[in-house]
């Protein structure tokens, strides 16, 4: 079945490969609609396509199913209980109709359809690899909250368009917040500048086109009617711009009382920064200094030195930059030698010619100190000003002659600004702005696409196969092609984003969003596509009226499943005879599993980006993700988020066992289904029936059936009341007592911790107990006096107390030590005088509440010294599992003697809660 | 307590769907890549989830000595280094990264092994007892002095653009031979090497074809893979939830049409509980005897050698272990610290090799020895700021190095190509790294031009548009 399509495809391929009358380059047109009579036309085209090839109809889902699928696809949350009812209660069109207008007005749609976008925008936080320098993008999430806002406000498309590609040419002031939409072009992977702007060019084009210009880069397109012209028109577009230093500020920051604090430390990063590049131009100012670049230098221009010999000679006389040398090379071939050569310098370097190695820094230390001050007639005199003299570098310039020595504490301080800005509630947000150059290279064919060969100097021109033409004068490049992409006669601009926003809808698309191009056969419901793109251009580019019509549809309310028959025909499901039931993506998963748990604030929008696995974060959307292109997290990996290197067209899914790992095992779903089973609503609820319906309602967003209810009630009845005490951990808790011959009294803490020991005063020589005390390794009992180093069960199984022990000096009596269960004390064993014992303890039944003790006693006198020891305890829940480790004093050693935590016993409604979430129920938008 | 899950008693023949929507940890194979949203326009890629011919090796394991390890102080022995030591050679154009001076000497001695006489110093005397099982190629040549862009070349075949790793076309490729465990392992003991997971990345491939990064520095197996244990939950309570959410969903499904995504995901669940058990045990290498733990010595090289040992019994389809974190074999300063690094690795290796002929597992397993390039046979001269102004080290060094396959349908004792007298540039036979690709994918019975994926308007493979199998190394 599944390969006739193909076949099919490949046969209109070839039939008509001709550009000029590919489907996607014609506009498109309307089609026939004279018999619509009152259907809704997105239903009408689709019907005669499915009766065409033989579907027949399938029904309505319930209205319940309507409003739960509207709000997944246009917010990404879950339909409000008070939202359900109104439907099931009046499932007419009104209804209907003022529901899709409550999601679309709801803040929660701009978020949902911002993640979409930064798909298409390949989205990150981080730049790639940046060798170790902090790689993140301090403002990626500007860009981020400007779509938020962008959809909110539904921005005609073409602003969308011309803002992304150009805002600085569309803004009358510095700190427009729209400057934030040049986040599209910058918020990409870095790498050599040639593949940064390779990467623009690709999403650029890709992203609004869904042409894959990119091909063009070594040679024309194999495919499309794409030239290398059109390729290095648009690359020059971005090779002649420029990003900002100093980003510019859009906003106020989050805490404006913080502001002024930021900004110190920010003049404090900047004011270092500056006094090293002052004492780098100081340095080249320096006579001594200036006769041995001018010496090296000479000598670099005679022998004609690389860098690599620059850099030797240049170490060999101390610390001496090898680009400097370089610099002063470049500036002496034209300034002491041939036609424009200086009066001065021509005569030291016709003198330098004929003199020894030590006459020559004798003559340049000469012209160094006359060139630091020269006198009013010096021929030196107009160099000062001439701009490649290294004397003239300045403080913006002089890093370029850095070498790693000085480079690697100045990325330190680029860093620290970065963190600076990313982190102080007091830095304000800023975009990651663009602008022109001031003078625009020429555009040159890299020849093969090697930059070192290139060809000819090409006129820029909008993309040929789109009608071509040189851009205008007098108008940025930039802007003249965003607006060649927001123009509404553009062939390919509303097809792309009106099949992006079908698939957002349905799961699939109607032609494929990777490609446009001459492969890509006449798409079935050509018809369709075109007129959603004809109605969202007459719409001024209104997203928000294509939902419109696309949700006010029957076919977006259809049933998941229908008749057999059309399975056979249509088992892809390409002429959406039914509704394509999916999973919800992770995005969505987690921010309605956030929801239904109650710790989602959707409050308020936008915001610095957090990191997902911290708890803190669980109030946030999904999209607020940091998200780190150079080290993608797991999470998005196993989820199908598509990797930030590159545009992604659609998300490609997949069902792995790592889903299912993380909702069994992470600690998201552990600690949410612990929240909600405490839940002080859920709590109030006195009967277990009551509660199931509860969660049934909270999370399924409707009641149990009878069955279910029963089943859920055995499965509760039927957990085991042992498999939810506590699991076997414990605590430590440091001890003395009296030591009677063998006989332990009163049990009691010690009333000092100083210094990391316990002990009874402040001076162990004269403390109430001389020299008893116990720190986290070693320790000194005392003459009737025993040191316990208590272990506390918090959890049921069995347990084994392991460790050494050592004395630690020579001589004196011997010590004698035992473990003690429940204070009743196993076998005695003694400790000589430098001697060690192992501890193996035997494995001892615990129930919560239960001690196990190391006792520590000096039956025999006073003089014996200390004792190190290492005490760990191992548990297993059963004779016949596998120990592990589970305390060790040294680790956990006690500093307070504040009580030890309580350990709850596990709620099986949290385990219940877990599995409603992890359900396919859940998890499908049916 | 264990729960069992019988696949048996599921309502439908849920191989099917496996076979359909290509399950498991790390993906059993393309075949049904897009199966799960098809549609007219999705072309599926055209590739089988068989090889395209017979394979000589079934699976792959790679040393990866990340820095670069010198060539004429390992594999590639020029005793002219020890006469002309001080003297300064004709680069004649062979630039590398940093300045470079007069010839320095291997401070290492070597010795013949084997009835192949395989010449190896004695930093590999583990290495060289399997002499006769090496196929040394001392003509691996990249493109540039530099780790990142070599490091990215020589796993992912480019060196600049982001694309797929060699381990993950490998699994698109093929698949892997148990779904509970990821096809694709990558390993590196305390962190990860310069790139970090670009060394692994699937790009443009699917997700789930990526290299799944285990420190191998960690000793409690719970704590190296991602939720593959519950901090919490017993598993005993587990079972009984998965009890439950079977009930669950198969109310669910009953009310609904025949759909394998149902399926596949009720099934999905069934996988990674077992997954919890059998990858937990895979990784377990205090299962192993002391006699087998002792054969591989201390040291965290040798625990992720056995970690790979267990790994590949098991079906994993192409492991990477990875020296350590940064660049360990960059001995810029004094060659003298490869004596250090080849004793962090040279007895697991050994040990390895031994291990993996005893078990009868060499035949089909393809071991792969080398770093991003070589070092140069002179000394690297001092510069501000990155050198610690000794002058006993080797730079950078892509126009010559060695890298050693065994195993796998590699001719063994064998030595393919060779460098220049002084074992700067390979001159004869020379293999670039896109020709090892070609040939690493032709012994596992791929045609490295016919494993090709549709991404942006036209078919990529790991070898872009180079790469000849080199047919002399084949046994």
């Amino acid at each position: 079945m599944r390969m006739l399509p193909r076949i099919f495809t490949f046969l209109i391929f070839c039939t008509s490969a001709r550009s000029e009358e590919h489907w996607a380059y014609i506009p498109p047109s309307d089609p026939d609609l004279s018999s619509i009579n009152d259907h809704h036309p997105v239903d009408f085209l689709l019907a005669k396509a499915q009766k065409k090839a033989g579907l027949k109809p399938v029904e309505i889902a319930p209205p319940e199913i309507w409003i739960q699928r509207a709000a997944y696809t246009l917010t990404g949350l879950p339909a409000s209980p008070e939202q359900i009812l109104r439907i099931r209660e009046s499932p007419d069109e009104a209804t209907w109709k003022s529901l899709v207008e409550e999601l679309l007005s709801s803040p929660s749609y701009g978020e949902r359809w911002a993640r979409h976008w930064m798909d298409v925008a390949r989205y990150a936080d981080t730049r790639g690899y940046n060798f170790d320098q902090d790689n993140r993008y301090p403002f990626a999430y500007t860009y981020r909250d400007w779509l938020i806002k962008s959809f909110n406000n539904d921005l005609p498309f073409s602003d969308f368009i011309k803002l992304q590609i150009a805002a600085d040419h569309l803004t009358d002031r510095p700190d427009h917040p729209d400057l934030a939409a040049l986040g599209f072009i910058t918020v990409g992977p870095r790498a050599r500048d040639l593949e940064t702007t390779d990467d623009r060019v690709d999403v650029v084009t890709r992203g609004f086109l869904s042409s894959t210009v990119a091909c063009a880069r070594c040679h024309k397109h194999k495919f499309d009617p794409i030239t290398m012209d059109d390729y290095y028109s648009l690359y020059s577009i971005f090779e002649n711009t420029e990003e900002p230093e100093i980003k510019p500020v859009i906003g106020k920051p989050i805490d404006e009382s913080a502001f002024q604090g930021f900004q110190d430390e920010a003049a404090k990063l900047e004011q270092a920064d500056t006094a090293i590049r002052q004492e780098f131009i100081n340095h080249l100012r320096n006579p001594e200094a200036l006769a041995t670049y001018l010496d090296l230098a000479w000598l670099a221009k005679t022998e004609n030195w690389d860098i690599g010999k620059a850099t030797i000679e240049a170490f060999k006389k101390g610390r001496y930059r090898a680009k400097a040398v370089l610099a002063w090379r470049d500036f002496l071939i034209h300034g002491a030698d041939g036609e424009t050569a200086n009066p001065r310098l021509k005569t030291w370097s016709t003198e330098m010619q004929s003199a020894n190695p030590a006459d020559r820094f004798t003559l340049c230390q000469t012209l160094a100190s006359e060139w630091l001050n020269p006198p009013d007639d010096s021929a030196l005199k107009q160099l000062t000003s001439a701009q490649d003299c290294p004397l003239n570098y300045d403080i913006a310039k002089i890093p370029q002659l850095y070498d790693t020595e000085d480079s690697n504490p100045a990325f330190t301080r680029r860093s620290a600004l970065a963190r600076l800005q990313i982190e102080h509630p007091g830095s304000p947000p800023r975009a990651m702005a663009l602008n022109d150059k001031k003078i625009w290279e020429p555009a040159q064919i890299y020849k093969r696409g090697d930059p070192g060969n290139r060809g000819e100097t090409i006129e820029r021109q909008w993309l040929g196969f789109l009608g071509g033409g040189k851009f205008p004068e007098g108008k940025s490049p930039r802007l003249a092609l965003a607006e060649k992409i927001a123009d509404p006669a553009n062939p390919l601009t509303s097809r792309v984003i009106a099949n992006r926003i079908w698939a957002w809808h349905f799961g699939t698309h109607l032609a494929d969003p990777a490609d446009f191009g001459l492969q890509q056969s006449s798409p079935p419901l050509l018809p369709l596509l075109d007129f959603l793109a004809l109605r969202f251009n007459e719409s001024g580019g209104s997203i928000k009226d294509l939902h419109r019509l696309i949700l006010s549809s029957k076919t977006f309310r259809l049933a998941a499943d229908g008749p057999e028959k059309n399975s056979r025909i249509d088992e892809a499901n390409q002429f959406f005879w039914k509704w394509n039931r999916r999973r919800a993506d992770f995005e969505s998963m987690r921010d309605r599993l956030l929801a239904t748990s109650g710790s989602l604030d959707t409050g308020k929008t936008g915001g610095r980006s957090v990191l997902l696995e911290q708890a803190s974060s669980d109030r946030h959307r999904s999209l607020y993700a940091f998200v780190d292109r150079y080290a993608l997290a797991n999470t998005f990996v196993s989820f199908d988020l598509p990797h930030p290197d590159h545009h992604a067209p659609k998300r490609i899914e997949t069902t792995i066992p790592q889903q299912a790992l993380f909702l069994l095992n992470s600690p998201l779903l552990i600690r949410q289904a612990e929240l909600l089973a405490n839940n002080a609503d859920f709590n109030k609820l006195t009967s277990d029936q009551e509660k199931l319906s509860w969660l049934y309602q909270r999370i399924y967003r409707r009641p149990p059936s009878q069955a279910e209810e029963q089943e859920g009630l055995q499965w509760l009845s039927q957990t085991i009341s042992a498999n939810y005490a506590p699991s076997l951990s414990g605590t430590w808790e440091v001890r003395h007592a009296r030591d009677l011959n063998g006989e332990i009294l009163e049990i009691k803490p010690f009333p000092l911790f100083k210094d990391n020991v316990w002990s009874t005063g402040p001076d162990l020589a004269t403390a109430p107990v001389p020299w008893l005390h116990a720190g986290a390794k070693n320790g000194h009992a005392a003459r009737h006096f025993a040191i316990i180093l208590r272990w506390h069960a918090l959890g049921a199984g069995e347990v084994s107390m392991v460790g050494d022990l050592k004395r630690t000096q020579k001589g004196g009596e011997a010590l004698e030590w035992n473990i003690s269960h429940n204070n009743r004390s196993l076998q005695n064993f003694t400790l000589p005088p430098e001697g060690s014992s192992q501890i193996e303890g035997q494995w001892l039944p615990v129930s919560p509440g239960d001690t196990v003790d190391f006792v520590l006693r000096a039956p025999h006198g006073d003089s014996f010294g200390g004792v190190e020891w290492n005490l760990r305890v191992l548990g297993r829940e059963s004779p016949d599992a596998k120990p592990a480790e589970i305390n060790d004093f040294a680790k956990q050693f006690p500093t307070s003697d504040s009580p030890f935590p309580e350990i709850k016993a596990a709620n099986p409604w949290a385990d219940f809660i877990q599995m409603l979430w992890a359900s396919n129920e859940f998890n499908f938008i049916d | 307590m264990s729960h069992q899950f019988s696949t048996n008693d599921i309502i439908l023949d849920r191989r099917d769907f496996l076979r359909r929507c290509g399950m498991g940890f790390g993906g059993l194979a393309l075949g049904g890549l897009f199966s799960e949203n098809a549609s007219a326009m999705a072309a599926p890629p055209v590739a089988s989830s068989a090889p395209h011919f017979a394979p000589k090796a079934k699976r792959v394991v790679h040393l990866f000595m990340n820095g670069g390890p010198s060539q004429v102080d390992t594999f590639d022995h020029k005793p002219l280094l020890q006469d002309h030591h001080g003297k300064p050679i004709v680069l004649d154009g062979l630039k590398t990264e940093r300045p470079t001076g007069t010839v320095l000497r291997s401070p290492f001695t070597f010795d013949r092994y084997g009835q192949s006489g395989l010449e190896v110093s004695e930093l590999f005397k583990h290495t060289a007892r399997h002499a006769d099982d090496l196929c040394v190629i001392r003509s691996m040549t990249a493109d540039v002095p530099n780790h990142e862009p070599s490091l990215m070349l020589m796993n992912c075949g480019d060196g600049r653009l982001s694309r797929p790793s060699m381990g993950s076309w490998v699994s698109y490729g093929l698949g892997s031979e148990n779904e509970n465990l990821p096809a694709y392992v990558s390993m590196c003991p305390g962190g990860m090497p310069i790139k970090r997971s670009e060394n692994w990345r699937s790009s443009f491939l699917p997700g789930r074809f990526q290299g799944t990064y285990l420190d191998s520095s960690i000793e409690e197996v719970n704590r190296m893979i991602e939720n593959l244990q519950n901090p919490v939950t017993s598993s005993s309570r587990q079972a009984n939830q998965l009890s439950l959410l079977r009930k669950l969903n198969d109310r669910h499904l009953a009310a609904r049409d025949h759909d394998p995504q149902l399926e596949t995901r009720i099934r999905s669940f069934e996988l990674a509980y077992r997954m919890q058990t059998e990858a937990t045990d895979a990784f377990d290498i205090s299962q192993e005897p002391a006699a087998i733990r002792e054969m591989y010595g201390p040291g965290s090289f040798a625990r992720q050698c056995l970690m790979a040992r267990r790994l590949l019994e098991r079906g994993v389809r192409f492991v990477q272990l990875w020296h350590g974190n940064g660049q360990p074999w960059d001995s810029h300063d004094d060659i003298e610290d490869h004596r250090r690094l080849a004793g962090e690795c040279d007895q697991a290796i050994g040990a390895f090799l031994t291990d993996l002929k005893m078990r009868g597992l060499l035949d089909e397993t393809l071991v792969i020895w080398g770093g991003e390039f070589g070092r140069t046979p002179v000394v690297e001269l001092p510069k501000p700021g990155s050198n610690a102004g000794k002058m006993k080290g080797r730079d950078h060094n892509h126009y010559g190095f060695t890298t050693w396959m065994a195993g796998g349908g590699v001719k063994g004792g064998h030595v393919h190509g060779a460098t220049d007298e002084y074992g700067f540039k390979a001159v004869d036979k020379p293999v670039h790294v896109h020709d090892l690709h070609a040939t690493i994918l032709h012994l596992l019975g791929l045609d490295h031009e016919k494993l090709t994926y549709p991404y942006s308007g036209r078919d990529f493979r790991l070898t872009d548009v180079h790469g000849n199998v080199v047919h002399d190394i084949i046994a």
